[in-house]
């Protein structure tokens, strides 16, 4: 025991050994280093949680904006998840050790407004010689518009699409560049490639028409926009989900898995079956093609999300907030940063290499933007979704409601019931969730 | 020792209905970790479609006879681009596009160097072991004291202790880092340790183990005039290996795993651990399984080792506890 309790001992001073000659490695690098001196610049700490090959475009960019001037420098911190990102946010603010930037989705921007933790964009818009404000995608301003300001700026936003398996198609006798345009020739051309992959003799289907995830909000979201309905009204606070087309909604999915020709999967995994030629056609974010394209082998579309009543796709991700630490001269390096970051070009390299929306209208036009089209027309697809997109209730509360609704979701295509009174209930829960929070 | 040992395997007919039970369970206990390792030799490819053949073994490491007809395809066409890919290196027209083929530890390299693995290496062994032994001081004195010493409220101090470990440690999370941040300990190594020195559950553990000892055992070394620190060390202590020990794995595993906690307290990278560095590979649009089934590979690696440098202490421990009586 003694002999072991030594070792132990030494094995722990020569940890703390390498730690310190590790430190200070390190530190020799970061002098002479990536994105140059931090000597004598203002810091500006941004937290966010871009991960994996998107954290590797992030990491690039801001050691960009580090090169690119003398003043200020970015120290780009990832966190991991956006709930753990939200949740370490939370705790620095209450601790006051918030860091000077971060991304943030709009339900917590309400919070910070009211608690006077973020400093409101008008007057730094105003400052600026450029019409900003203009040039930026009105839906992206109106989404980080609240009661009239502009309190946080729009950063990494993403729009779901339909992936489709283009070789499956041709062999199902469909044209390959004809994806479905609405929700019923989804169905249908669901139907069609399942029967074609179906063994004569009967037994399961070797391809799947068509999979979305389980007790996805985000496509349910989608889809009663696209049967023409509405959510829920951010002033008054009412739940539309009982009416007609959110009951559509439901009944859409429930109808295509009782007919054996969708499933749902937990997770990604219906990213994993698309990857794998299990399934033909599925709905994600389009970010998840940067994830999916070194699996991809063979010859696949990406098309704008099926309508039905009307086009409709609702956004995801995050915006970026400032923060009011009390230093001004890390507001302004932080704005600039951000500045510089959706600016016409480096939006159009930040679209292209990661798949998010440009904030721009004018990066829709930047010669990388239009080269990389030419390229991939794969990449058009989020593009065209830009004519019609919506944006989810910003309403504090909408995170619960939203824990609420994947429940009844689930519930839904599990027990396979009647879709009306799912949709009555989650309506009915809804409304009691808005009658305690007003906002 | 083989034929002692054999003697007491079988030494009853229910022993061998309960070893294999234990086989059993050892098979499935053992089973995700060798998936988890066949799966870091494979391509994406290889993980995601599999033929009918044998599941588990990794295309580079199956005897051909036990491919399947998907399996040969698949291999036939990774063949196809190694030679293409050798081809076009050796004529020095490499196209952008084409992708290297996969190779048998491309995982691991990919992993290892997506984040700085050496350090977050360094900085969870510094932790754990410090936490280890902290909380093992720390825990037995306390339990020492509780289970020997009459003081005043000391039953409802001890309740009081215990209460603590009725709290989640969700509920608390927000409320510490607001303690360590008044103390300007967030982003040290102060964070990551120091709250984790003091265990209620360790001391409950420990205090009922002691309360066990024969009390005439401490009254009569009183009477000796041994001092109580004397008896705590020779007495109290080498007695209880065995519960020591046993904490002493949960204590390291559990620093070993803890994950939201050092996400939440630490900022720079040079401070992380490695289940933080675990979560790089998952992300909101995704999961890269080879490089983190590899990472997660190379993560348990010194688990393992250290389980064997251990093991010699818990059986010799596990001999102590039949010796008692």
């Amino acid at each position: 025991m003694r002999n072991f309790l030594i070792g132990v001992f030494i094995f722990w001073l020569i940890v703390i050994g390498l730690i310190q000659r590790d430190s200070q490695s390190r530190e020799a690098q970061s002098l002479s280093g990536v994105g140059g001196s931090t000597k004598g610049r203002v810091e500006v700490v941004f937290w966010h949680a871009m991960g994996g090959p998107l954290g590797t475009v992030m990491d690039d960019l801001i050691n960009r904006f580090n090169k690119s001037q003398p003043t200020y420098f970015i120290k780009g911190i990832p966190m991991g998840s956006y709930d753990t990102l939200a949740k370490k946010l939370l705790a620095s603010l209450v601790a006051k050790s918030a860091p000077d930037i971060a991304q943030n989705y709009e339900t917590l921007t309400k919070k910070f407004i009211k608690h006077r933790k973020i400093v409101c964009l008008d007057d730094l818009l105003a400052s600026e010689s450029e019409n900003i404000k203009a040039d930026i995608i009105p839906v992206l301003l109106d989404n980080n518009t609240f009661d009239g300001k502009v309190w946080s700026f729009p950063f990494n936003k993403s729009v779901p699409v339909l992936y489709y398996n283009k070789d499956l198609f041709r062999q199902a006798g469909l044209d390959p560049e004809k994806p479905p345009t609405t929700l019923t020739e989804l169905a249908s051309c669901a139907r069609l490639i399942t029967r074609h992959f179906t063994p004569e003799t009967g037994g399961k289907p070797t391809v799947m028409g068509f999979a979305t995830g389980k007790a996805n909000v985000w496509m349910f979201l989608c889809r009663v926009m696209q049967f023409g309905g509405r959510l829920v009204d951010e002033k008054g606070g009412r739940s539309h989900f009982h009416e007609d087309p959110a009951i559509k909604a439901v009944a859409f999915i429930q109808d295509m898995l009782r007919e054996g020709i969708a499933v749902e999967a937990q997770g990604f995994d219906h990213q994993n079956d698309f990857k794998a030629q299990r399934v033909a056609m599925i709905e994600n974010s389009i970010v998840s093609k940067v994830h999916m394209e070194s699996g991809l082998k063979f010859d696949y579309g990406i098309a704008p999300l099926p309508g039905e009543a009307t086009r409709a796709v609702i956004l995801s991700g995050s915006n970026i907030n400032i923060f009011d630490n009390g230093d001004p001269e890390k507001i302004k390096g932080a704005w600039e940063f951000i500045k510089w970051f959706t600016s016409t070009d480096i939006g159009a390299e930040w679209s292209v290499r990661t798949t998010y929306v440009p904030v721009r209208k004018s990066s829709l036009q930047a010669q990388i933007l239009m080269d990389a089209l030419a390229k991939d027309p794969n990449l058009r697809a989020p593009y065209a979704e830009l004519e019609y997109i919506a944006f989810e209730p910003r309403l504090s509360c909408w995170f619960e409601i939203r824990d609420l609704m994947a429940d009844v979701l689930e519930r839904a295509t599990i027990e396979m019931g009647p879709p009306d009174s799912y949709m009555k209930e989650m309506s009915n829960n809804i409304n009691a969730i808005l009658r305690h929070n007003a906002d | 020792m083989s034929a002692t040992a054999k003697k007491t395997l079988f030494k009853h007919p229910s022993h061998i209905f309960i070893h294999a039970l234990l086989i059993i369970g050892a098979i499935f206990m053992i089973f995700p970790f060798i998936w988890m390792i066949m799966t870091s030799f494979k391509s994406e490819d290889e993980i995601l479609k599999t033929g009918k053949a044998i599941v588990l073994l990794p295309d580079q490491l199956r005897p051909s006879i036990l491919n399947g007809e998907e399996d040969r395809k698949r291999i036939a066409e990774h063949e196809r681009q190694k030679a293409l890919f050798a081809a076009q290196t050796a004529s020095g027209t490499v196209s952008r596009k084409a992708q290297k083929p996969f190779e048998l530890l491309d995982n691991y390299k990919e992993a290892w160097s997506a984040q700085p693995f050496y350090r977050y290496f360094l900085n969870t062994f510094l932790t754990a072991i410090t936490i280890t032994t902290g909380s093992l001081i720390f825990a037995s004195l306390a339990a020492y004291a509780f289970a020997f010493f009459k003081f005043p409220f000391k039953d409802q101090l001890f309740l009081l202790m215990l209460g603590t470990m009725m709290l989640p440690q969700q509920a608390l999370l927000i409320p510490d880092y607001i303690i360590l941040s008044k103390i300007h300990w967030i982003n040290t190594y102060m964070a990551l340790i120091v709250p984790w020195l003091a265990s209620a559950y360790s001391v409950f553990f420990l205090r009922q183990f002691f309360m066990q000892l024969p009390k005439d055992l401490f009254e009569a070394a009183m009477l000796d005039g041994c001092t109580r620190l004397q008896f705590y060390f020779k007495i109290v202590l080498p007695l209880s290996k065995p519960p020591m020990v046993t904490l002493g794995i949960f204590s390291f595993l559990g620093t070993w795993n803890s994950f939201v906690w050092p996400l939440i307290v630490t900022n720079d990278t040079s401070l992380r651990v490695i289940q933080v560095g675990l979560s790089y590979f998952a992300s909101e649009a995704g999961t890269r399984w080879g490089p983190l089934m590899a990472a997660s590979t190379f993560t348990i690696v010194p688990l393992v080792i250290m389980y064997f440098l251990a093991q010699r202490q818990f059986v010799e421990s596990q001999a102590m506890t039949g010796m008692k009586e």
